[in-house]
C-alpha cells in the first residue's frame, strides 16, 4: 500500500436546522496518496461538493460535520481557525467550477495572486511575489505573462480564467488540490488543454489531487481512483479502470448507460426519476426507489461498502449483480 | 425537391458597424458570417461549435428575435425577415424555442399552468386552455395534478420539461433548442434527449438544436453543421461528418472530447485557443490553429466546396487532410459486467412495461 497523504475517516456532514436536521454527507470514508488522483463522481446533490467543503471546513455555519480529516498527523476537523486558514491554500490549493465567480472582479489578476502569497509565505518582499505570481503565470502557460498580471478577471477568456484560477491555487505549492468541476464551464478544446495541464503540473510537483467532476471521459482522461456517490454515500469505488469496465453498482451502471455514446444511436438508457430530496431521503438503500433492481429488502436495509475484489467496493446487497439476481 | 421548412441565405449579423447617409458602412464586429443553412420537414440540424461562434445568435436570428444585418431568412418559403405585425405572429407560432436555463427561463411567480397556457393567451387560441396544459403535461411526462405549483417545486429536468411543453403549446413544426440538455445532470440529459426525440416522432417535429456536445449531437442530429468564428465551416450529414470529416477543426473537435475509456488517456488532440477576430476577417479564420496553414489560406477566403450528396467543407486544403479515425469508445467491459449490462437493460424493459 503506498502512502497516505489524506485520509478522510467516517466524514459525515448535516445541516441543522431548528429541530430538522438533514445529512448531506453520510459516513464517508477514503484516502489519497502523494501524487495520485482520486475523482469523485455523482450528480447534482449527491453530496461531492459539501464533501470537498467539510474537508477544508468551509461549509456555511449552520452545518455541522463529524468525523476525522488526517493530513500528515493533523486532524483537520479538530485543528485551530487559525491553523486552517494556513492549510487553506498552503498545504491544500483549490480550483472551483466558474472561475468568474471565484475571482474578485475589482482586483487585478497579480494583485489576487500577490495577495495569497502575503498570507502564506509572509517572508517574501513585494519584488520576490511579483516574480513569483508572474512565474505562477506563465507555469499554466497564459501568454504574455508579464501584461496579464495587470489584467482584470472580465479582460480574460473562460479558459484563461481558469488559468489563472490554477495558478493561484499552486503558488504556494500544495499537496493537494481539490478541484470541483474545474473544466465543466468550459469549451472541450479549452478543458483539453486545462486537463493536460493539471496532468503536467501534477507530475512536476508530485501534489494530489481530488477531481469532482459529473463526466465520465474527464475520470477516464484524469483518475487514478473513483469514487462514486449518490444522496450523500459512497456507493462504489475502485480504480479508474475497475469503474469503468467492470462497474458494479446499479446506479454507476446507469450512469454508464445515460451516457450518449459516439458509437451508438439507440435510445438511451435513462435512469428513471430524480435523486430524492435532502429533507426526505429514502430508508434502506437511497438508490432503490430509481434501481431497477430493487426489491423489499432494499427499502428495509441500508447496504453496506464492502469489497467485491480487493480495493474494488460496492454498496449494494447483490452486487455481483449476475451472480445474485 | 420540396421546400426546406427554414431556411438561411448568406445571413450576417454586424454589431457596431458605423453607418451614415453618405458614408460608406464599415468597421463593426460580425456575431454571424454569410451562414447558410437549411432544416427541413421532419430534420433534426444541429449546430455545434465552440462558445461565442455564434451558434445561439444564428438561432435568434431564425426566429427574428434579432434582426439580420444582410442575407435573407425564409420560414417554409416565407420571408421572416421582412415580416411584421400579425404576420410574423403568425409565423412565429410556427415555430418556438426551448432554452438552455431552465431556472432562468420560467416565471418563478407564475403556477407551472399559467407558465404553459402563456403561448395561447398571447396568440389568442381559442377553446379550453385548461385541457390542453393538462394534455401538454402529460405528452411531455409530467403529472397534470402537478399544474398549480410554481417552478421552484421542480428539479431541473422537470422545469426542462416544463419548458418544452410551453414550447409545444402552439403545435409549432420547429423548434429550436439552444443548448436544451447542457444544464442537466447526465442521468436526467438521457431523459430529456429520449423525450425530445420521442416528440419529434410523434408529432412530426424539426429541430435546430444547439449544443455543444457532440456526442449529444451525435445521438440526437440527423445533420451537423458546425460553425466557427461565426462561419459554418462545415455541414453535411452525421454520417458524413462523424466519419469522413472534411474540415481539420471538425476533426479536432471531435477529436477533444474525452471519452470514457482510461486506455485511450491522452490521445485527446489540443489546439491553441480561438483568436478574438474583430477585423481583418480576411482569408481562413481558422488559419492560427490550423497545422495545415498556407499563404493561400492567409489570402483568401475559402468558400463552401461540396465533398459529395450535400456535404459542404470550406477548407482550401480539405484534399490533403490523411484519412480519418475517430479515437471513440468506451472501455472494454470484462465479461461479468457485460452480463450485468444485459440484466439491466432487461430489468428496465420489464419495469416500463409493469
Amino acid at each position: 500500500m503506498a502512502e497516505t497523504l489524506l485520509d478522510v475517516r467516517n466524514l459525515s456532514t448535516a445541516f441543522v436546522n431548528g429541530s430538522k436536521k438533514v445529512t448531506v454527507v453520510d459516513d464517508v470514508s477514503f484516502s489519497v496518496a502523494p501524487g495520485r488522483t482520486l475523482a469523485i463522481v455523482g450528480e447534482s446533490g449527491c453530496g461531492k461538493s459539501i464533501l470537498s467543503l467539510s474537508m477544508i471546513r468551509l461549509v456555511p455555519d449552520t452545518a455541522r460535520t463529524v468525523g476525522q480529516i488526517l493530513m500528515d498527523g493533523e486532524d483537520l476537523a479538530a485543528v485551530s481557525p487559525q491553523r486552517m486558514r494556513q492549510i487553506r491554500g498552503g498545504k491544500i490549493g483549490m480550483i472551483f467550477q466558474e472561475p468568474m465567480t471565484s475571482l474578485n472582479p475589482i482586483m487585478t489578476v497579480g494583485a489576487q495572486l500577490s495577495e495569497a502569497l502575503k498570507l502564506h509565505v509572509p517572508e517574501l518582499n513585494a519584488a520576490e511575489r511579483h516574480e513569483r505570481a508572474v512565474e505562477g503565470l506563465r507555469r499554466v502557460r497564459l501568454p504574455a505573462p508579464e501584461a496579464q498580471f495587470h489584467r482584470y478577471p472580465h479582460e480574460l477568456s473562460g479558459g484563461m480564467r481558469q488559468r489563472v484560477m490554477i495558478a493561484m491555487a499552486l503558488s504556494c505549492e500544495p499537496e493537494l488540490l481539490i478541484a470541483d468541476e474545474p473544466t465543466t464551464a468550459l469549451d472541450v478544446t479549452v478543458q483539453a488543454e486545462i486537463l493536460a495541464l493539471l496532468g503536467d503540473l501534477q507530475r512536476d510537483t508530485g501534489m494530489a489531487v481530488i477531481l469532482i467532476t459529473h463526466d465520465l471521459g474527464v475520470v477516464a482522461e484524469f483518475a487514478d481512483e473513483v469514487m462514486v456517490m449518490y444522496a450523500g454515500r459512497i456507493v462504489e469505488r475502485g480504480t479508474v479502470g475497475e469503474i469503468l469496465s467492470d462497474p458494479q453498482h446499479p446506479y454507476t451502471i446507469g450512469l454508464m448507460g445515460s451516457i450518449p455514446r459516439f458509437g451508438s444511436d439507440d435510445r438511451l438508457l435513462a435512469i428513471e426519476g430524480t435523486v430524492p430530496a435532502l429533507s426526505a431521503m429514502p430508508p434502506g438503500c437511497r438508490f432503490a426507489p430509481r434501481c431497477v433492481f430493487a426489491v423489499p429488502r432494499c427499502a428495509g436495509e441500508s447496504p453496506v461498502l464492502r469489497e467485491v475484489t480487493a480495493g474494488h467496493a460496492v454498496s449494494c446487497h447483490f452486487a455481483p449483480l449476475e451472480d445474485n439476481l | 425537391m420540396t421546400r426546406p421548412l427554414l431556411e438561411l441565405r448568406n445571413v450576417d449579423k454586424v454589431y457596431g458597424r458605423s453607418s451614415g447617409l453618405f458614408r460608406r458602412e464599415r468597421g463593426g464586429t460580425y456575431a454571424v458570417e454569410g451562414v447558410n443553412l437549411s432544416v427541413k420537414r421532419g430534420e433534426t440540424l444541429a449546430l455545434v461549435g465552440e462558445s461565442g461562434c455564434g451558434k445561439s445568435t444564428t438561432a435568434r436570428l431564425a426566429l427574428r428575435l434579432i434582426d439580420t444585418s444582410g442575407g435573407d431568412v425564409l420560414f417554409d418559403g416565407r420571408e421572416v425577415t421582412n415580416e411584421s405585425g400579425t404576420s410574423l405572429r403568425s409565423l412565429r407560432e410556427r415555430m418556438q424555442m426551448v432554452f438552455q436555463d431552465p431556472f432562468a427561463s420560467l416565471d418563478p411567480r407564475m403556477p407551472v399552468r399559467k407558465i404553459i397556457a402563456e403561448p395561447l393567451e398571447v396568440h389568442s387560441v381559442k377553446g379550453d386552455h385548461r385541457a390542453r396544459v393538462d394534455e401538454l403535461m402529460s405528452l411531455v411526462g409530467l403529472r397534470a395534478d402537478h399544474a398549480d405549483r410554481f417552478a421552484h417545486e421542480f428539479s431541473g429536468g422537470q422545469r426542462q420539461r416544463i419548458g418544452i411543453a410551453r414550447a409545444l403549446a402552439l403545435n409549432p413544426e420547429l423548434l429550436i433548442c439552444d443548448e436544451p440538455v447542457s444544464a442537466l445532470d447526465v442521468s436526467i440529459q438521457a431523459q430529456v434527449i429520449n423525450l425530445l426525440m420521442d416528440l419529434r416522432q410523434r408529432l412530426g417535429l424539426s429541430y435546430l438544436f444547439i449544443s455543444h456536445d457532440l456526442s449529444v449531437v451525435r445521438h440526437i442530429a440527423d445533420r451537423v453543421a458546425v460553425m466557427h468564428l461565426g462561419r459554418v465551416i462545415e455541414i453535411g450529414t452525421k454520417q458524413q461528418i462523424f466519419s469522413t470529416p472534411m474540415h481539420p477543426y471538425t476533426r479536432t473537435l471531435l477529436s477533444t472530447v474525452p471519452q470514457p475509456d482510461p486506455a485511450r488517456r491522452g490521445r485527446a488532440v489540443r489546439i491553441p485557443p480561438a483568436l478574438n477576430v474583430t477585423k481583418g476577417r480576411e482569408g481562413c479564420l481558422y488559419q492560427s490553429r490550423c497545422p495545415l496553414a498556407s499563404d493561400l489560406c492567409a489570402s483568401e477566403r475559402p468558400h463552401a466546396r461540396s465533398f459529395g450528396d450535400g456535404h459542404l467543407a470550406a477548407c482550401h486544403h480539405a484534399e490533403s487532410l490523411e484519412p480519418f479515425t475517430l479515437v471513440q469508445g468506451d472501455a472494454v467491459l470484462t465479461p461479468g459486467a457485460r452480463r450485468r449490462f444485459d440484466l439491466y437493460v432487461r430489468k428496465r424493459a420489464e419495469r416500463s412495461v409493469a
